[in-house]
C-alpha cells in the first residue's frame, strides 16, 4: 500500500481528533516535515506539551481504509536537527 | 501474547518466523503464544524445544486458557492440567466470582485473565487480594483499546480503569496482552507505556511496570516452579531401588 504524506497526516489528525476531541487536536499542531514514501519513514513535529498524546494516538492506529498498518515511534528529539545524528 | 494458528500448507518454523521478525524489529526477546485454540498444544512445547535453534536464542513460552463458568466443574478440568497440555502457562477466564476466588488461590493457575465486561465485574478486592498472596498475575487484553471505538473504547477504558485502580489498591501484578491476530498488532513496548500512561491515566512508573517488569516476574515464576518441581521429584523414593 503506497500512501503520500498528505493522506497519512490525515489518518493520524482523523485518530487523533476520535481519541482527545477537537479542542485537543486543535491544538496539538503536528504536521510531517519529511516522509519518504519507498522506506515509509518519515518526521512528525508536533508541540512537545502534545508529544505523549500524539505518540499514544499513533500506536493506537491499526488500519488506513481497511488494510492493517503499524506505526512505530523510532526516536524522539525536542531538537530537529539533532534528530538524524542521534543513535 | 499471541493466539496461535498454523495456516495449511505451512511449518511450524514458517508460520513463526514472521512474528518473530516483527517482533525483534520492535525489540521483543521473545513472546508467549497461546495455544487454546489446538486440541493438543502438548506437541506444540516439544516441537518449540525441538526448533529453539531455528530461532537464533528468541524464547518463546506457550499457554491454555480455559474458560470455566462453574465452580464445580473446575477440580475436573483442572486434574493434571500441567502435564497434560504441556504448556508453561495456565490462564483462567471466569464470570463467575466463585471460579475466580478459586483460581486466586489454586497454585495451578498462573494468569487470571479479565475480558469481557461481566468477567470485569465478577472481579473484586477480594480476589485481588488473594491473588496477591499467591502471586497470581491479573491479565486485560490490550486490543480493544485499538480495535474498538467510540462508545466501546470509552467502556472498555472505564472498566480498564477499576481493574487498575484494584490491582494497584491490592499489590496484585497486572498485565496486559497484545492478542495480537496479525502482525501489526505487535507494538513496542515503549509506545505501549505512553499509550497507557495517557489513554487509561496510569502513571509512567504503573505502565512501565505493567509492560516491562511484570512479564520477566511471570517468567521467573514459571522458572522457579519449574525447579521445584524437578526438585521434589528428584526427591521421591524410587522404588525399584528398594
Amino acid at each position: 500500500m503506497v500512501i503520500d504524506a498528505k493522506q497519512l497526516s490525515q489518518f493520524i489528525w482523523r485518530q487523533y481528533n476520535g481519541l482527545f476531541g477537537e479542542i485537543k487536536s486543535g491544538k496539538a499542531g503536528f504536521w510531517i516535515t519529511d516522509y519518504d514514501e519507498r522506506t515509509q519513514e518519515g518526521t512528525i513535529r508536533c508541540a512537545h506539551v502534545v508529544l505523549d498524546e500524539l505518540v499514544a494516538a499513533l500506536t493506537l492506529l491499526i488500519a488506513i481504509d481497511d488494510v492493517p498498518v503499524a506505526i512505530d515511534t523510532i526516536k524522539t528529539s525536542g531538537i530537529m536537527d539533532k534528530l538524524p545524528k542521534q543513535d | 501474547m499471541i493466539p496461535f494458528t498454523t495456516r495449511s500448507g505451512e511449518t511450524f518454523t514458517e508460520t513463526l518466523n514472521p512474528w518473530i521478525a516483527r517482533a525483534r524489529s520492535v525489540g521483543y526477546d521473545g513472546f508467549i503464544i497461546d495455544v487454546s485454540n489446538m486440541e493438543k498444544p502438548a506437541p506444540i512445547s516439544r516441537m518449540l524445544q525441538d526448533t529453539a535453534d531455528a530461532f537464533d536464542g528468541f524464547k518463546i513460552f506457550t499457554r491454555k486458557t480455559i474458560i470455566l463458568q462453574e465452580r464445580q466443574s473446575i477440580k475436573e478440568r483442572l486434574a493434571n492440567i500441567r502435564d497434560k497440555s504441556g504448556v508453561n502457562f495456565i490462564c483462567i477466564r471466569s464470570s463467575n466470582a466463585d471460579v475466580l476466588n478459586f483460581a486466586a488461590k489454586d497454585s495451578r493457575i498462573d494468569i487470571i485473565r479479565l475480558e469481557t465486561p461481566t468477567e470485569i465485574q465478577a472481579f473484586s478486592e477480594g480476589i485481588a487480594s488473594l491473588a496477591s498472596q499467591e502471586g497470581k498475575f491479573i491479565e486485560l487484553p490490550f486490543a480493544p483499546l485499538f480495535k474498538t471505538r467510540g462508545a466501546g473504547r470509552s467502556k472498555f477504558i472505564r472498566e480498564a480503569n477499576k481493574v487498575l485502580e484494584i490491582t494497584l489498591h491490592k499489590h496484585v501484578r497486572l498485565l496486559f496482552s497484545s492478542d495480537a491476530s496479525h502482525l501489526t498488532d505487535v507494538k513496542n513496548a515503549w509506545q505501549r507505556v505512553i499509550a497507557l500512561n495517557i489513554v487509561l491515566g496510569a502513571s509512567r512508573q504503573v505502565a512501565r511496570d505493567i509492560f516491562l517488569k511484570h512479564p520477566f516476574q511471570l517468567l521467573e515464576r514459571n522458572s522457579r516452579e519449574n525447579v521445584m518441581n524437578v526438585a521434589s521429584a528428584s526427591s521421591e523414593p524410587n522404588g525399584e531401588d528398594e
